[in-house]
C-alpha cells in the first residue's frame, strides 16, 4: 500500500485584499499517482497548487510525506516538491539555460562537480543539450517549457506540480510534452484546462470551482459526468 | 576581445582608467599613445558605429555641464580654465573608451558572473543581478503594452502618442512589473532560494588572457615611463 505523498486538511486562502481563493479544501495524494485538477478560470487552481511548496500558506494543514508544512520546515519540503510554473517567464530568472537548471542543485548545497554532472545529465535527457549556454530570454516557448520542467527535475523531487504544463505549445511540442510528463517516475499533480491531457496522464481528477472542491474521483467517471462538467464551466452547454 | 575571460578584462580595464586619471595633464604623447591603443582594441570588438555613437552621446551632457561649471565658477585665469576642460575632455573621453570597451566586447551575464567571482562583498553582485532582470522584463513590459497600444490605435507613432502612451500606460507596467517580481520570486523559492545566490564558476582564465593583461599593460606602463 502505497503511503500519502500530499495530504490536505481543510485548507482555506484569502488574498491580502480580502478575495477568498479556497474554501476548506481536504484532498490526498498517494505516492505514484498522478492527479490532475481541474475547473473554470479563477477556480483557485494556481493558488492551491501554491499551498503545496509553501509559496501560500493559507488555513487549516498540509502535509507532503508525512512532514507537516510549516516556516521549519519549507526547505525539506522544496527538496520535495518541485513546482513548474504556468508562464515559464515567471520560472527562468537566470542568464543562461545551465545556470538556471544548476540554480536548485546550487540551493541544495550540492558541490560544483556534482552539481554540473546533475545538470548535463538532465539537459541531455530532456534533449536540451544545445540549449545549454544560450541565454533563457531568446528560447522559444517550446524550449521555454523544456527548460522550466528540467530546472525542476534536475532536482530530483518526489512530486512533480505542474501548473497548465501544455499551454501555449503548438500539437507536436504538446505532445512531446505530455510524452515527457508521463515518463516521469514522480508523483504528478497536474493543474490544466487540457482535459484530453487529463484523460490520457491522470487517473483521478479533481475539480475546484470558486475556490470549493466540488468533485474527487477517477478520471473517467468525473469527465463523461456531462451534467458535472457543465454545473462547473467545463464543458459548454 | 569577447572570448577573453570578464574578470581579466575587470582588472585591465580598470588599471588602465587608473593609469589614465593619475596621468598628468600635460602628457599629451601618452594620451595619445592610450587613446591610439583604446581605438585599436575598439577595433578588435568588431562594434557598430551607432552603438559607439550612442554610448559617446551620454557622455556628452556630463562633460559640457562640467565644462559650464568650470567656465562659469572657476576662479582661474583663462589658460587655467582651458587646461581644466583639457584634463577633464581628455581624461573622460579615454575613460569613456575603456568602458565602451569592456561593455561591447562582454555581454552582461559575463559580467555579473565575474563580479561573483571576483572577491567582492556577495550582495553587490546579487543586487546587479537583480536590477538586470527586472530592467529586462520591465522593459518586456512596456514593448507588450505598447504593441496592444499601437494595435488599437489608429492614429501613427508618434511623440504625442509616446507621451499619452507614457501617461496613462505606465503606472499599468509598473504594477505588472511588481506581480510579476513577485512570481519570479515564489519560483526562486520553489527552487530552495534562501537569499544567497550561489553559480557556478564556469569562467577559466587562460593563456590569451594574461597575454592580454600584459600587452596592455606593458603599453600603459612603457607609455608612462618613456613619454
Amino acid at each position: 500500500m502505497m503511503g500519502k505523498a500530499v495530504e490536505a486538511s481543510h485548507v482555506s486562502y484569502t488574498y491580502p485584499d480580502g478575495s477568498r481563493a479556497l474554501f476548506d479544501i481536504t484532498f490526498s495524494v498517494f505516492e505514484g499517482e498522478s492527479v490532475g485538477i481541474i475547473g473554470p478560470n479563477g477556480a483557485g487552481k494556481s493558488t492551491l497548487l501554491w499551498h503545496l511548496n509553501g509559496i501560500l500558506r493559507g488555513e487549516g494543514r498540509t502535509k507532503v510525506f508525512g512532514i507537516t508544512l510549516e516556516k521549519k520546515n519549507l526547505f525539506e519540503i522544496r527538496k520535495r516538491v518541485g513546482l513548474v510554473f504556468q508562464d515559464p517567464n515567471d520560472q527562468l530568472f537566470m542568464p543562461t539555460v545551465f545556470d538556471d537548471v544548476a540554480f536548485g542543485p546550487l540551493n541544495l548545497g550540492l558541490s560544483p562537480d556534482e552539481v554540473r554532472k546533475k545538470v548535463e545529465t538532465k539537459l541531455e535527457e530532456m534533449e536540451i543539450c544545445h540549449l545549454r549556454d544560450k541565454p533563457t530570454a531568446q528560447l522559444s516557448i517550446g524550449e521555454k517549457k523544456r527548460v522550466s520542467l528540467a530546472s525542476v527535475l534536475v532536482m530530483d523531487p518526489k512530486i512533480v506540480v505542474l501548473d497548465e504544463p501544455t499551454v501555449s505549445l503548438d500539437p507536436c511540442g504538446r505532445y512531446r510534452f505530455m510524452e515527457l510528463i508521463r515518463s516521469l517516475p514522480a508523483t504528478k499533480i497536474i493543474s490544466t484546462h487540457d482535459l484530453d491531457l487529463v484523460r490520457n496522464l491522470c487517473s483521478r481528477v479533481l475539480v475546484l470551482d470558486r475556490g470549493l472542491l466540488v468533485a474527487d474521483g477517477p478520471t473517467n467517471g468525473i469527465i463523461d459526468n456531462a451534467p458535472l462538467m457543465e454545473a462547473h464551466g467545463l464543458k459548454p452547454v | 576581445m569577447q572570448n577573453l575571460d570578464p574578470r581579466v578584462k575587470i582588472l585591465t580595464f580598470s588599471l588602465m582608467a587608473f593609469i589614465i586619471i593619475i596621468t598628468p595633464q600635460s602628457c599629451y604623447l601618452r594620451f595619445a599613445v592610450y587613446g591610439i591603443f583604446l581605438m585599436v582594441l575598439l577595433f578588435l570588438t568588431r562594434p557598430k558605429i551607432k552603438s559607439i555613437l550612442l554610448r559617446f552621446f551620454l557622455l556628452l551632457p556630463l562633460l559640457m555641464f562640467l565644462g559650464l561649471a568650470v567656465i562659469l565658477f572657476g576662479e582661474e585665469e583663462i589658460s587655467g580654465k582651458i587646461s581644466i576642460l583639457w584634463n577633464l575632455t581628455v581624461k573622460s573621453v579615454l575613460v569613456f573608451l575603456c568602458f565602451a570597451v569592456f561593455q561591447l566586447s562582454t555581454p552582461v551575464f559575463r559580467f555579473l558572473k565575474a563580479l561573483e567571482l571576483l572577491p567582492l562583498p556577495k550582495v553587490f553582485p546579487a543586487l546587479l543581478r537583480f536590477a538586470v532582470r527586472y530592467i529586462s522584463f520591465f522593459f518586456d513590459e512596456i514593448t507588450r503594452k505598447k504593441r496592444a497600444w499601437i494595435s488599437r490605435c489608429f492614429a501613427r507613432w508618434n511623440r504625442k502618442s509616446a507621451v499619452r502612451f507614457i501617461r496613462f500606460a505606465m503606472p499599468g507596467v509598473f504594477l505588472r512589473a511588481v506581480e510579476r517580481s513577485d512570481r519570479i520570486y515564489a519560483a526562486m523559492l520553489s527552487r530552495g532560494y534562501n537569499g544567497r545566490m550561489s553559480t557556478m564558476g564556469l569562467l577559466q582564465i587562460g593563456k590569451n588572457d594574461w597575454l592580454f593583461l600584459f600587452v596592455s599593460l606593458v603599453v600603459f606602463v612603457l607609455a608612462w615611463m618613456l613619454l
